[in-house]
């Protein structure tokens, strides 16, 4: 009898120390999320990917600093801004082109915590999605949370 | 058995291979041994959060375990505890949180006796737990290299988290009413959009909330305070059944009899 117990302690402790250890204030993994834009076509009403051949892409408020310059893409990954319940990019698929259009994205947001190392990050739930059609012909949302850098948010059909 | 445990890393596996030890190892059946007495209200810490606090020093936990044998392999349990979290990372963020919880539901000892009194338990169990929570994030910080970090703080939040509670475990009484146990405990969350702000980091009681689902381990020791022992009612002789049992008497004599007067024909 006092043999088992000694057994079940023996077993407790190391059963307990491997599932307690935890990492304190080491932030090895990415935590921003971020939204995923991929880029289609749409022919004869069948999706096919597009590769935008020189997209020039910037957050409104933001025109100083391009998040896409000049850049042959089919797929982007941009940041929400945490501060606000709206974002909105300007969007130009080609630098030939006069005109671009602008996408608007509301959202609601809320903080999770990632770790001790890494503290908290920004998760997002698309509410709504406002655009131009300058040459956007529509724009879907398969994946409404963004919990993630690298799912696929919305689908922007030209 | 050392070196079983010297390769076998897993603590999950090694909780299953004990368990279907115990299992194959007790054969008598448990039929002839129902009708033990042992019956008590036992008592038991939780020893396990002293390493985690030790490993962990960002959380404080205390969890009483309570239990009262209700039938011969029933058990009704009342699990209760406090915890206190404090996470601190400047200036990315401070995190602050206290409260207490309460878990009620139920033990079946699944183990078959070895003899008459035994208290050895291999059990399986359900509680639903239920805590009290108070949050705080005096600051944080996110960092943003595109829109400027984000600076802010969450005041005061009371929550109510609930959870569902599947456990398996063993108790052994190494010593006269004296238990140590332990027990892996799969629990899960019920309550939808805890804090729609700010998800807790660590519910009383539950453990860390990132997930709505999480495994545990408690190792604990107890005590079985034996409050009362149901024993079998000595009943008095009654006039009637008296008569009855000299009837009965007489009738046995009367067939004992019978043979020895065939034996004289």
């Amino acid at each position: 009898m006092q043999l088992r117990g000694i057994q079940y302690l023996f077993i407790g402790i190391v059963a307990c120390l491997c599932f307690s250890c935890e990492d304190y204030k080491d932030c090895n993994s990415p935590v921003a999320t971020s939204l995923g834009i991929h880029f289609y076509h749409l022919v004869d009403g069948v999706e096919r990917d597009s590769i935008l051949p020189a997209l020039t892409m910037y957050g409104i408020g933001r025109s100083d600093s391009l998040l896409a310059d000049t850049a042959a893409v089919d797929r982007l990954y941009v940041p929400l801004n945490p501060n606000a319940d709206s974002t909105g990019f300007f969007l130009q698929p080609d630098s030939t082109m006069a005109h671009g259009d602008t996408l608007t994205v509301a959202y609601t947001h809320s903080l999770q915590f990632v770790s001790s190392g890494c503290g908290f990050t920004t998760f997002y739930d698309i509410d709504t999605v406002y655009y131009t059609t300058h040459y956007i012909d529509s724009i879907a949302v398969p994946t409404k949370k963004i919990i993630t850098t690298n799912a696929t948010n919305l689908k922007i059909y030209y | 058995m050392p070196r079983i445990l010297k390769y076998t890393i897993n603590p999950a596996l090694l909780a299953v291979l004990l368990c279907i030890t115990l299992a194959c190892v007790t054969t008598p059946s448990r039929a002839q041994y129902r009708s033990d007495r042992k019956y008590g209200f036992r008592i038991g810490f939780d020893l396990s959060r002293i390493p985690v606090h030790y490993l962990n020093p960002y959380r404080t936990d205390l969890e009483i375990q309570t239990d009262l044998r209700v039938d011969s392999d029933f058990y009704v349990a009342f699990d209760g505890g406090w915890n206190k979290t404090h996470l601190e990372n400047k200036p990315v963020f401070e995190y602050n949180s206290n409260g207490y919880f309460v878990k009620a539901g139920v033990d079946y000892n699944l183990l078959k006796r070895k003899y008459p009194g035994e208290a050895n338990m291999l059990y399986v169990g359900f509680r639903y737990g239920i805590a009290r929570m108070r949050r705080n994030i005096p600051e944080y910080q996110i960092s943003d290299p595109y829109w400027g970090n984000v600076d802010g703080h969450f005041s005061s939040k009371t929550l109510l988290p609930q959870w569902g509670e599947l456990i398996v475990g063993l108790k052994a009484e190494v010593l006269n009413n004296l238990f140590l146990g332990w027990s892996l405990h799969l629990r899960i969350l019920t309550t939808q959009n805890i804090d729609k702000q700010v998800r807790p980091y660590l519910i009383p009681g539950f453990g860390k909330a990132t997930k709505n689902s999480v495994f545990d381990v408690n190792y604990s020791i107890s005590y079985r305070i034996p409050l009362f022992h149901p024993k079998p009612k000595k009943k008095k002789p009654e006039p009637e059944k008296k008569a009855s049992v000299k009837t009965a008497k007489k009738a046995a004599g009367q067939k004992e009899e019978a043979p020895q007067k065939k034996a004289t024909h």
